[in-house]
């Protein structure tokens, strides 16, 4: 045990290491809505949550991290230790009524350690995306004060928050896990604006850092063994954030000069609203199970706004159905796993009196592999659409492939070969 | 299968980085629905406070130009140019059979003309008195020689600065013949022993003129051994040869300056007593355009000049938010009454720095590098009028962030100032018909 521990430890620290260097600038979106708040929410998931609509909240910790419900953390069983990675890019097709283009981004999606403690509760550290940033808007045209002309400007995002997060799912009862986390969230978002007058040019540079923690608490309930109820909550709370400043000036067609450099300028908090979160997990027969989710973000109590837009009451709804022919079969295809699953997401924004709402359809397949139960490769592929054309919007509709490898047990496979 | 996970984590990361590159898209949807964070203003109320004042001395010595000519001007009084040099040859060579035939100052135009050239001016040849050697470095244009009141010879004559190379004046050839015999027979065989003769030549116009002011060349070419004189005096002879006599001639010119002080131009002007630049005696003396008709004055050659200045320029910083200034435009017009086809503005105006007491600073402008900088003010022509446009960001930005106040100013003055006698009058910031006018760009990128 005190070996496995160590090793467990060092494994961790190993394989966390590029995920926070990473973590730190990466944005996995190019959608212009990411230009407001702290960015676009991430829609990259652990594991096989992502090919099940996104949903999950009822879903047992059985064979994956399962990071939507700390409640699941309880549910690891007896000496396991699982690993999760993965990464998505996206690609989307951004259009307004008159023009459209693509856009690609892509990065490390998550990184996840988690094991047992006792046969009846787990413990795990995860870093996985929160929001990102990546946006850039070229020719925005405004007005010049005292005079009838308008200048031009270049405004660029990128960036990224994360989430890292230290997990503990316990099971009271036979039929009842609880669980909580803590989360640090951290990152940075880059902002840029060049503007150019004729000869002369100024571009602002601003390096928004925000941090904060966040507490969540969760609940699985399993009404009988094909039923189980999933509920989990986050606590608002807010992220407080410093700037660094750059302004540099081209006048009058000389070299660029710096104008301003100011560090640690105090950012007003951004708070985050409480989340609230519930699914539900039946197993309609041994091969086929299905999951229905629903959660509500109450940004409207936030009182924050935007530049343009308004923060509003957020509604989720997520499905998902997962198939195979048959676990012990002899054929490989026969254990793969068939998800499919949607999504649904009013949007927590409001531009214009129009809601910035997005759905999106979500398929995939999940490859045991290695020697062990439990490991797999899970692919999952999604398609929506969000924001709408109308008026002076953009519609964003975007694939997303999210490859991840979720590994099971590995360590005892190796010391029992040894 | 450790390895295995590094090697994995590491790929991932890789895999991560180059996804990275294409992270920044370049679309161009999306803009319509954001405001640019910055505010930009333009702001055109500074007062642009312009000032006359006279540079007392002017080096007139250094150009190849020889300036002559009187006329009234309008606005800065009785204008008038006298040129004085040296005349000297290239060798004291003379074949010893060379019979002297006449002598003649020609002199060689170089298209400078202001002033009406239809008019018939009067130039006076004199003999200098004095030597033409300054006490100091140079000749100013306020410096003078003794010279012969009585004309060695003058001419009436129609100036004609463009269509003709050159002026002819007839010099007397009793006048000419000791020197020329003096080199022939070799008792002058260099400058100074010339210089017992003659010391050179000043040209007068006449006192009464009203006409225009002429430039000539001193020389077309100079080359390492060799001088293309424009403007000498000519000593025409013949040398006795068996069949027929051949003509040939000895010239003396004026020095190029870059070899020496062999000559220069007085130019002074004569102010009527009204005249409100009579205020004007010590170089530091100012004159406002609000005290002068709402008026400045810039002359090349008697030394007016104009001081510009932008007193309320700090009262930017009373806008709210911290911002910069991203450009600063400086617009000035001449009257249009000011200039016509014999008065002509001649393209752009200097620009540079003057400390308090008017003493010259920089002649241009300070760039980002802290080095001075040729720099012009663009001479735009927008419905046949003159207007001045001047970029001076980098100077109000100096004035804006100088933590202690220096009290310089810009300095507007003509080309050619040192060789000529152009001059432009501009209108101050309470004229009537154009006021003098600061505009100023000004970013806030935080409110």
């Amino acid at each position: 045990m005190q070996y496995m521990k160590s090793k467990t430890l060092k494994l961790a620290l190993i394989l966390l290491i590029p995920g926070i260097t990473l973590a730190q600038g990466n944005g996995t979106t190019g959608s212009p809505y990411s230009l407001f708040g702290l960015g676009i929410e991430s829609n990259a998931s652990i594991g096989k949550n992502s090919s099940l609509g996104g949903g999950g909240y009822a879903l047992s910790g059985n064979n994956f991290i399962n990071n939507l419900n700390p409640a699941s953390y309880a549910n690891f069983g007896t000496n396991t230790f699982l690993y999760d990675v993965g990464v998505s890019a996206e690609i989307s097709n951004i259009a307004n009524r008159s023009a459209d283009e693509r856009r690609f981004a892509g990065s490390i999606s998550n990184l996840a350690l988690a094991g047992s403690i006792t046969p009846k509760s787990g413990f795990g550290i995860a870093i996985i995306p929160f929001t990102d940033v990546g946006y850039s808007l070229l020719g925005v045209e405004s007005n010049i004060e005292g005079a009838t002309d308008t200048f031009v400007s270049n405004i660029f995002g990128s960036g990224s928050l994360n989430d890292l997060k230290l997990v503990y799912g316990h099971r009271i009862l036979k039929n009842i896990s609880i669980g909580g986390s803590l989360s640090y969230l951290f990152g940075s978002i880059e902002e840029r604006e060049q503007i150019n007058t004729g000869s002369s040019g100024l571009t602002v540079l601003e390096d928004n850092r925000y941090t904060g923690t966040r507490l969540g608490f969760g609940v699985q309930y399993d009404f009988y063994n094909k039923l189980t109820f999933g509920f989990a909550i986050n606590f608002p709370t807010f992220l407080s954030g410093k700037q660094d400043r750059t302004v540099q000036r081209t006048l009058e067609n000389t070299l660029p000069g710096l104008v301003d450099n100011e560090k640690d300028i105090p950012l007003s908090n951004f708070k985050l609203p409480i989340e609230l979160n519930q699914g539900i997990f039946f197993k309609a027969k041994e091969n086929l199970s299905l999951n229905i989710d629903y959660g509500i973000k109450l940004w409207g109590s936030t009182n924050q706004t935007d530049n343009i837009g308004k923060y509003i009451d957020q509604y989720i709804f997520a499905a998902g159905a997962e198939y195979y022919i048959d676990d012990r079969g002899i054929k490989p295809w026969h254990r793969l796993r068939f998800r499919a699953g949607f999504n649904y997401d009013t949007g927590y924004l409001e531009i214009r009196d129009t809601n910035i709402e997005s759905y999106q359809f979500t398929a995939g397949i999940g490859i045991p592999i290695g020697p062990g139960r439990g490991s797999n490769i899970n692919i999952s592929f999604a398609r929506g659409n969000r924001g709408s054309i109308g008026g002076l919007l953009v519609e964003e509709s975007f694939n997303t492939i999210n490859i991840n490898f979720s590994l099971k047990d590995i360590w005892f496979v190796k010391r029992k070969i040894n | 299968m450790k390895k295995l996970l590094i090697v994995f984590s590491v790929g991932l990361f890789i895999v991560a980085c180059s996804f990275d590159i294409e992270n920044i898209p370049t679309l161009e949807v999306g803009q319509e629905f954001v405001n640019s964070e910055v505010r930009v203003l333009v702001l055109d109320t500074f007062t642009v406070k312009l000032s006359t004042f006279r540079f007392d001395s002017i080096n007139s010595s250094s150009t190849e130009r020889l300036l002559v000519g009187q006329y009234n001007d309008q606005f800065t009084g009785k204008v008038r140019t006298e040129s004085y040099f040296e005349l000297t040859p290239r060798d004291y060579e003379l074949p010893n059979d060379a019979e002297l035939d006449s002598v003649a100052l020609i002199l060689g135009y170089d298209n400078y003309f202001y002033g009406d050239t239809t008019l018939i001016s009067k130039i006076g040849v004199h003999q200098l008195e004095d030597r033409v050697n300054p006490d100091e470095d140079f000749f100013y244009n306020t410096s003078r020689l003794n010279f012969d009141p009585e004309p060695l010879a003058s001419i009436n004559y129609r100036p004609e600065p463009f269509d003709e190379d050159s002026l002819h004046i007839s010099i007397p050839i009793e006048f000419g013949r000791p020197i020329f015999e003096g080199i022939r027979e070799n008792e002058i065989n260099n400058d100074d022993d010339l210089r017992e003769f003659f010391y050179g030549f000043t040209l007068q116009p006449d006192a009464n003129d009203n006409t225009s002011i002429i430039g000539f060349s001193r020389t077309q070419e100079e080359g390492a051994f060799t001088i293309e004189a424009s403007s000498y005096l000519r000593f025409f002879y013949t040398t006795p040869q068996e069949f027929e006599d051949e003509e040939d001639f000895y010239d003396l010119i004026i020095q190029p300056s870059t070899r020496g002080v062999t000559g220069f131009n007085h130019i002074s002007n004569t102010l009527s007593e009204e005249s409100s630049l009579t205020a004007l005696t010590k170089q530091e003396d100012l004159l406002p355009s609000i005290a002068s008709g709402d008026l400045g004055y810039i002359q090349s050659g008697t030394g007016y000049a104009l001081r510009v200045e932008f007193p309320t320029i700090r009262r930017l910083f009373e806008i709210e938010g911290t911002g910069t200034i991203l450009s600063a435009e400086l617009q000035l017009k001449p009257p249009t009454d000011s200039y016509n086809d014999s008065f002509p503005i001649r393209g752009n105006l200097n620009v540079g720095l003057v400390d308090n007491n008017n003493e010259t600073i920089l002649t241009g402008l300070l760039n980002d590098d802290g080095n001075a900088e040729e720099q012009l003010i663009g001479q735009q022509e927008e419905f046949s009028e003159v207007l001045y446009e001047i970029s001076v960001g980098t100077y109000i930005d100096t004035k804006l962030n100088e933590t202690t106040i220096v009290k310089d100013a810009l300095l507007l003055f003509t080309q050619q100032y040192n060789n000529s006698v152009d001059r432009v009058i501009l209108q101050g910031e309470e004229n009537m018909d154009f006021e003098a006018t600061l505009t100023l760009t000004y970013a806030i990128y935080e409110e």
